[in-house]
């Protein structure tokens, strides 16, 4: 079954034409150069954005109108949202968990994705890679259907980043489509079921 | 939006430098004698730099954006801080009453 059609989707003017579809479970990478339009594209698919020309279907879903159910239903980590820095970790988890009708289980994320030992730690505080898991746990605060992961290893050591990899595998295998945006044309190919250069 | 405005609170709390702008110019405007003044002051505060502030804060942070992929509505965020900000008003300018009823009852015994 389909998670998302995308037919002819430019996001502004003068940008390339995209059109591809992801199946329920799978991890769908998204590569190509700065610039390409790849976030632009996504937060198309999590209802951030409009999209300017072409249609965008996520979970049978019409992107344009439907924005609000699909904010419900599909999680995001954006490449550069930050939290307050004196916020805890566990705080900012049961905070975007209130966020959901039905939530997942806040304190079940922060041990699956290795966060139990930062649980009283203020965001600033964090490391890199430890801020990067627990972006991915609130993506997951409402138990999505599917999570979509904007340039999640940027900046990191390859050792997280292998980390990090087998922590998008867990993810996949807890039943949520992934769809991974990244410049960096080796992780596409590592973790992604199937890829598109932008 | 009750969360939002609690995990405002608590933030607001482990910022004391935040919470002294806030509280101490109404109580030292009040102790100069202005007592109308320090209530436009224990107002204007934190409505017109703490507020403000902390939105373009978190606006620049791309903290906004995080909240804006989760359906919590905008108004329900703006509304947590507006409830957080007038809390500090009520309570610099009760802090200020205080300040000038002490000096009225001074006056008079």
């Amino acid at each position: 079954m389909l998670a998302i059609e995308v037919a002819n989707l430019r996001t502004r003017a003068g940008s390339t034409v995209t059109s591809f579809t992801v199946e329920r479970g799978e991890i769908f990478g998204i590569s190509g150069p700065s610039g390409a339009g790849k976030s632009a594209t996504v937060e198309c698919l999590a209802g951030l954005r409009r999209p300017g020309h072409g249609t965008v279907r996520v979970l049978g879903l019409d992107a344009r109108h439907d924005g609000a159910e699909l904010r419900r239903r599909v999680g995001i980590q954006l490449q550069h949202a930050e939290l307050p820095g004196k916020l805890r970790v566990w705080e900012a988890l049961d905070l975007y968990s209130s966020f959901y009708r039905q939530p997942a289980d806040w304190r079940e994320l922060l041990d699956a994705f290795g966060l139990s030992a930062w649980h009283d730690t203020p965001f600033a505080a964090l490391t890199t890679v430890a801020k990067r898991w627990l972006a991915v746990a609130l993506a997951l605060a409402g138990d999505p259907e599917i999570a979509i992961f904007d340039e999640l290893t940027a900046g990191l050591g390859p050792e997280d980043r292998h980390d990090t990899w087998s922590l998008v595998e867990r993810v996949r295998n807890r039943g949520v489509t992934v769809v991974l945006v990244t410049r960096c044309s080796v992780e596409a190919e590592v973790v992604c079921d199937r890829v598109i250069a932008t | 939006m009750t969360r939002l405005a609690i995990v405002e609170s608590k933030l607001l709390l482990r910022d004391p430098v935040g919470l002294t702008i806030g509280l101490v110019p109404p109580v030292l405007t009040a102790c100069f004698g202005y007592q109308e003044a320090s209530m436009l002051v224990a107002i204007a505060v934190p409505g017109l730099v703490l507020l403000p502030a902390r939105l373009v804060r978190y606006w620049k942070r791309g903290v906004l954006r995080g909240l804006a992929t989760t359906p919590v509505r905008p108004i329900s965020v703006l509304g947590a801080q507006v409830a957080v900000y007038v809390a500090v008003a009520v309570a610099g300018g009760t802090l200020a009453f205080g300040v000038v009823a002490l000096g009225v009852i001074r006056q008079h015994v």
